[in-house]
């Protein structure tokens, strides 16, 4: 019931806030990092908002992680 | 001129229909069912599945694609996991619809990626070349509604016997679980380890008790091995509890 309550948390928390779709990667656990579809921002989104880095890492050239 | 279009037309749908690669139907395998048998190249070459893994436990997973998040982060997982696996006496065989060379050059991107602060391994199982759709069929792995090329997240548990154990389905967006997996597995062959046959209890994990089918001695056994009482406890009258 433990892995049960993991997917339905894990869902939920894949259709977002808003807009914002997350993907869930493997062994996702609460509180771990979520996964984004593609590059998470654009050259002018970091320009004007410099601190979108920070929330943002790559893993590898085909996983970009959210920080939670 | 009619009549030959007719003719032709006739001859190419029956040559569509036999030349074709076989499966037309698509089908889950049920628990008890016999694993469905394929042969397919891999990144390990050709392979038979499942008799190519004899009296080893088999777990066939599906993806939607490679080369993308949610699949990256699963082959890192079970690339991180394989030895675990290995002791479990468990073949780990990857399959999507994907051609080998997607294959190969994504084991090699894999095999090239530190991930969750763990350094890169050489994966040892294979990836499967289903790109005719002929597993994904057989193992009724392409859910229509979401995809009819791509694989939904597939997890077939096959026994030593080539016996369907376990079956899961996940969606694209959520990666599965490998330690999930990996627990099912260990109370499977926990629960078949004894003659006596245990039943694992919900949530069970390693170390804990398991549970018997019926009253786990008679008046006589008690008699004959007073000690044997200790061996076991109930929970209310529907559950007996054998302790590990």
């Amino acid at each position: 019931m433990d892995e049960i309550k993991r997917t339905l948390i894990a869902l939920q928390t894949a259709s977002g806030k808003g807009n914002d779709r997350y993907l869930m990667p493997a062994n996702w656990q609460v509180g771990d990092d979520v996964l984004v579809p593609q590059f998470p921002y654009t050259e002018k989104q970091l320009k004007e908002n410099p601190d979108l880095k920070l929330s943002y890492y790559n893993v590898g050239s085909y996983m970009w992680f959210k920080k939670m | 001129m009619k009549i030959k279009y007719v003719l032709f037309s006739l001859l190419l749908f029956s040559y569509g229909s036999i030349g074709a690669q076989g499966i037309k139907h698509s089908y889950i395998p049920l628990i008890g069912d016999v694993a469905p048998v394929f042969t397919a190249e891999t990144t390990s070459g050709s392979i038979n599945f499942p008799g190519d893994y004899g009296r080893k436990w088999k777990i066939l997973f599906s993806h939607p694609r490679d080369f993308t998040p949610v699949c990256s982060s699963e082959l890192l997982t079970l690339a991180q996991m394989q030895g675990e696996f290995e002791k479990l006496n468990v073949q780990i065989v990857v399959v999507s619809t994907d051609e080998l060379k997607t294959h190969n050059l994504w084991k090699k991107e894999m095999e090239a990626t530190v991930y969750k602060g763990k350094q890169p391994v050489i994966i040892n199982f294979p990836l499967v070349d289903d790109h005719k759709w002929d597993i994904a069929k057989q193992y009724g792995m392409l859910h229509q509604i979401i995809s009819g090329t791509r694989d939904v997240r597939g997890v077939f548990i096959i026994n030593p016997d080539n016996k369907v154990e376990v079956v899961l389905f996940y969606p694209m967006n959520l990666g599965r679980n490998m330690d999930e997996i990996k627990r099912v597995v260990v109370a499977l062959q926990t629960a078949g380890s004894s003659k006596d046959r245990y039943l694992m209890p919900a949530n069970w994990r390693v170390g804990d008790d398991v549970l018997v089918s019926k009253f786990p001695y008679t008046e006589k056994e008690l008699k004959d091995n007073p000690d044997i009482k200790s061996a076991y406890y109930n929970v209310g009258s529907f559950m007996y509890f054998k302790k590990l």
